[in-house]
């Protein structure tokens, strides 16, 4: 099995490779010039061509990407030309923070996600099926960011009990932590909850079908053992795909949600970038991006191994 | 199960390793009453707090906090002292000697004295944006402890403006920073508040400098003059969405917000604990004509120049916020002027017809680039779109972000016309650069625009330079050189409980605190 981990991570580099061109080319395809953005519009074309000399943007395109590429692969991505440090520090400043918001947003769509996924298969057809079913189709068609706006003015501006954004490090002060965090991760994870619930609902509904747990019922079991002790385990494996995809998705940063809940996340790094023309950071956060997405798939199909015994690794 | 716990185990590894990686995260790097930590929330996010590196707003409207400079503007845009409590000029106009104030300390608290306004000044000179204002001065020298002299090659009119012009601030550092890059230099000032902790897309933190020592008694208002540190901290955060700052204004996160929608005005007017002030005018939209391709043609210009309606403009590109007035400075300015306003609004399209007609236009496409990052201009851009139509004008818009825009503004022939905007001026010389040929960037080139501008940069007296000035807004207008839109307001807010603040061209939290 450790020869499967190393030759899924051996398969990181492909994917890699192709995000640094791709990315490349279109950071720099899109009209915009970093210096004129940083020397201001009234700048002399002089000044624009120092700095862009300074930056190394006069050199041919090829050249700049071998040049980045070399430096990319021995774990040096670059100065952002904007922040004036280096491309993996401010990466990783924003980890942190994104980190903790992916985590809650997760823990809030399990939470709601999976116990409403199992009511619905076990009450299935019933008035809570609906419920849920219904719910769950309001959480996937609503944008995050109008959810967010919707409950900015609800709970910060007319109840006044959360903040209406802003982030403050769990480490530094928990619950001020906690409270800047739950609007932006009910508004991500509400999308992300019910996805879960409707693959939980599917899959219990494919594993109460079963013989075995027919037999399990016949033997007398209650129904949090059959439910939970047998059905649920076995009807995980299309949900951790689920819940795999979900943490990719938040990981690589929330971008409207953090900018609505004005969230300093890799999301908005990323648009901030992209605005400023920061090449550099814009390369770096994609592959960032990237990685992330790769070794979440990995750790998911890991997991798989743990809830069915009967996959094996080679 | 031998397995499962090889799983697991390779599982809490790769865990472990992301939780590594998280903590070894660099820990991340705010009668009058003293005291207290002021919140306010800004649109722009610094791209840097070097005061030499740039004219972006962002790092001013934090650095005017931190640091200083020789000499400075008061409400007026008339140069005043700051840093020198006096000069003195010599007789053929080409030698400057700077009289220091005494006793002023840095954040590190070591006395400022003229070495470090020398390292200062050939610093700012070497890298800073702003750099060619400088173009005359030849030489910078200790004359005493507290005694600078800068000698030129010309006599330069614009020279006491250049060194007080707080876009990209020739501010004052230590000595120490003289040969550091843009960005590398320690952000030690003279400011009432001296750089705590900047947290890109954070914060940037200030605290009060007790020992600040302000330039005399008096409040001379906008930059100079006394400027008292109340709160004992200041906290700028960077909040880019409009609804996020109404909102943090509202649930009492932020003392002050910048640039408010105008559409929440009505609910932001009705909240008791909130005070909306109007920063009126904060800059003028303008267009520019690209003057090697159509536009070339004076009649052509001349038609878009009549057909306008800034009126309507200004309605629908800032919900009527704003000034209709011809001057290129404001009538808060010393230098305003209404010299040419015959040729401005005149929303004729009867004669922007036959201004066509005479210029032998038939139809050619023009291209108006315009972008969605300022929104006003996007939609000035529109409603022109519309006014040039209805003369029979050919009007296509190309839309980009601002960065997208200027980059499209390079090539000269994929534009004939411009959005943009004109901030605050602080001295008429900041617009020479829009019609001297070599520095030009719409092509523009016309002898007798030289001759007028060489005549201002001569002209040491007000009166004179002030004459001058006002024929050149004249040939502006005679030869539809650009066009100006409208005087552009905007909106801010603060809580009820903040005290001091007077909107001015840049937020100003000095002289402000907050009631308990």
């Amino acid at each position: 099995m450790i020869l499967y981990v190393v030759r899924r991570l051996v398969g990181v580099v492909p994917v890699l490779a192709l995000v640094a061109v791709t990315s490349f080319l279109l950071v720099y395809l899109v009209p915009g010039d970093p210096a004129m953005v940083m020397l201001g519009s009234d700048a002399t074309p002089q000044q624009i061509q120092e700095l862009r000399a300074q930056m190394g943007l006069d050199r041919s395109l090829p050249e700049q990407f071998v040049l980045w590429l070399g430096q990319a692969v021995r774990g040096n991505l670059g100065e952002s030309f904007f922040l004036g440090r280096p491309v993996t520090q401010a990466l990783v400043e924003r980890l942190p923070a994104t980190l903790q918001l992916a985590v809650l947003s997760l823990v809030f769509s399990l939470l709601i996600g999976i116990p409403a996924g199992i009511v619905a298969a076990v009450r299935q057809n019933s008035w809570w099926d609906e419920v849920v079913m219904v719910t769950a189709m309001g959480g996937i068609s609503v944008p995050s960011f109008w959810l967010g706006l919707a409950m900015i003015l609800v709970f910060s501006v007319q109840l006044g009990w959360l903040p209406s954004g802003g982030y403050t490090p769990v480490w530094e002060d928990f619950w001020q932590g906690i409270r800047t965090l739950i609007l932006p991760a009910i508004s991500l994870g509400s999308m992300q909850a019910a996805l879960i619930a409707r693959m939980t609902r599917s899959s219990m509904l494919e594993v109460l079908r079963q013989d075995y747990v027919r037999t399990a019922k016949a033997k007398g079991l209650g129904w949090p053992g059959v439910t939970l002790r047998h059905a649920l385990k076995n009807a995980m494996i299309p949900v951790i795909t689920t819940i795999g995809t979900a943490f990719g998705v938040l990981l690589g940063g929330a971008v409207i949600v953090e900018i609505v809940f004005t969230y300093p996340g890799l999301g908005r790094l990323v648009v901030l970038a992209v605005q400023r023309r920061d090449y550099p950071l814009v390369q770096g956060a994609l592959l960032l991006a990237s990685v992330i997405y790769v070794l979440v798939n990995l750790a998911v199909d890991l997991l798989y191994g743990v809830f069915d015994p009967r996959i094996t690794y080679e | 199960m031998l397995r499962r716990r090889l799983v697991l185990g390779t599982l809490a590894l790769l865990l472990a390793g992301i939780g590594l990686a998280v903590a070894a995260a660099p820990t991340m790097a705010g009668a009058p009453i003293t005291g207290g930590t002021l919140r306010a929330a800004l649109t722009a996010s610094a791209p840097s707090l070097d005061p030499h590196s740039g004219t972006h707003l962002a790092i001013r409207e934090i650095g005017l906090h931190i640091f200083e400079g020789l000499l400075t503007f008061d409400s007026k845009f008339q140069v005043v002292p700051q840093l020198a409590e006096r000069w003195e000029v010599s007789r053929d106009g080409k030698a400057y000697t700077f009289h220091l104030r005494k006793g002023v300390k840095f954040h590190n608290g070591r006395e400022m004295t003229a070495e470090d306004v020398k390292a200062s000044v050939d610093r700012f000179r070497a890298i800073a944006p702003r750099r060619n204002e400088l173009d005359a001065v030849d030489k910078v020298e200790i004359a005493g402890p507290t005694t600078i002299r800068m000698t030129l090659t010309r006599v330069d009119a614009a020279f006491l403006a250049a060194i007080a012009n707080p876009i990209c601030q020739l501010a004052i550092l230590p000595k120490e920073a003289a040969d550091k890059p843009i960005n590398k230099a320690d952000l030690v000032g003279t400011g009432p508040y001296k750089f705590v902790e900047w947290i890109p897309d954070r914060w940037v933190r200030v605290a009060r400098f007790v020992d600040y020592k302000p330039e005399g008694k008096a409040a001379v208002g906008g930059l100079g003059g006394a400027r008292h540190a109340y709160a004992d901290e200041i906290r700028f955060v960077p909040v880019p969405e409009p609804g996020a700052r109404v909102a943090g204004l509202q649930t009492g996160e932020y003392d002050f917000a910048d640039f408010l929608p105008s559409a929440s005005m009505p609910q932001l007017t009705g909240d008791r604990s909130l005070r909306v002030v109007r920063l009126g005018p904060q800059n003028y939209p303008t267009v520019y004509f690209n003057h090697t391709g159509r536009f070339k043609s004076l009649k052509l210009r001349q038609a878009v120049q009549a057909a306008l309606n800034m009126d309507e403009i200004m309605q629908v590109a800032n919900d009527g916020d704003g000034r209709v007035d011809p001057g290129f400075y404001f009538k808060e300015q010393v230098w305003y002027t209404t010299a040419g306003g015959k040729l401005y609004n005149q929303k004729n399209p009867a004669r922007a017809k036959q201004l066509l007609q005479e210029a032998g236009y038939k139809g050619e496409p023009i291209a108006f680039v315009t972008n969605t990052s300022y929104d006003y201009m996007y939609k000035a851009a529109q409603v022109i779109q519309e006014q040039l139509k209805k003369i029979g004008m050919n009007v296509t818009l190309g839309v980009y972000d601002w960065p997208g825009s200027l980059a499209v503004r390079k090539d000269m022939t994929k534009w004939d016309l411009f959005t943009s905007s004109h901030s605050t001026r602080f001295d008429p010389s900041a617009n020479d650069f829009y019609f001297r040929a070599q520095t030009t960037f719409f092509g523009y080139n016309n002898p007798k625009m030289e001759t007028l501008l060489d005549k201002a940069g001569a002209a040491v007296r007000f009166d004179d330079r002030f004459r001058i000035y006002e024929e050149v807004q004249r040939l502006i207008y005679d030869d539809a050189i650009m066009l100006k839109l409208y005087d552009h307001y905007t909106w801010q807010g603060h809580s009820a409980k903040l005290q001091g603040y007077g909107p001015w061209v840049m937020v100003r939290l000095w002289d402000v605190w907050r009631e308990k």
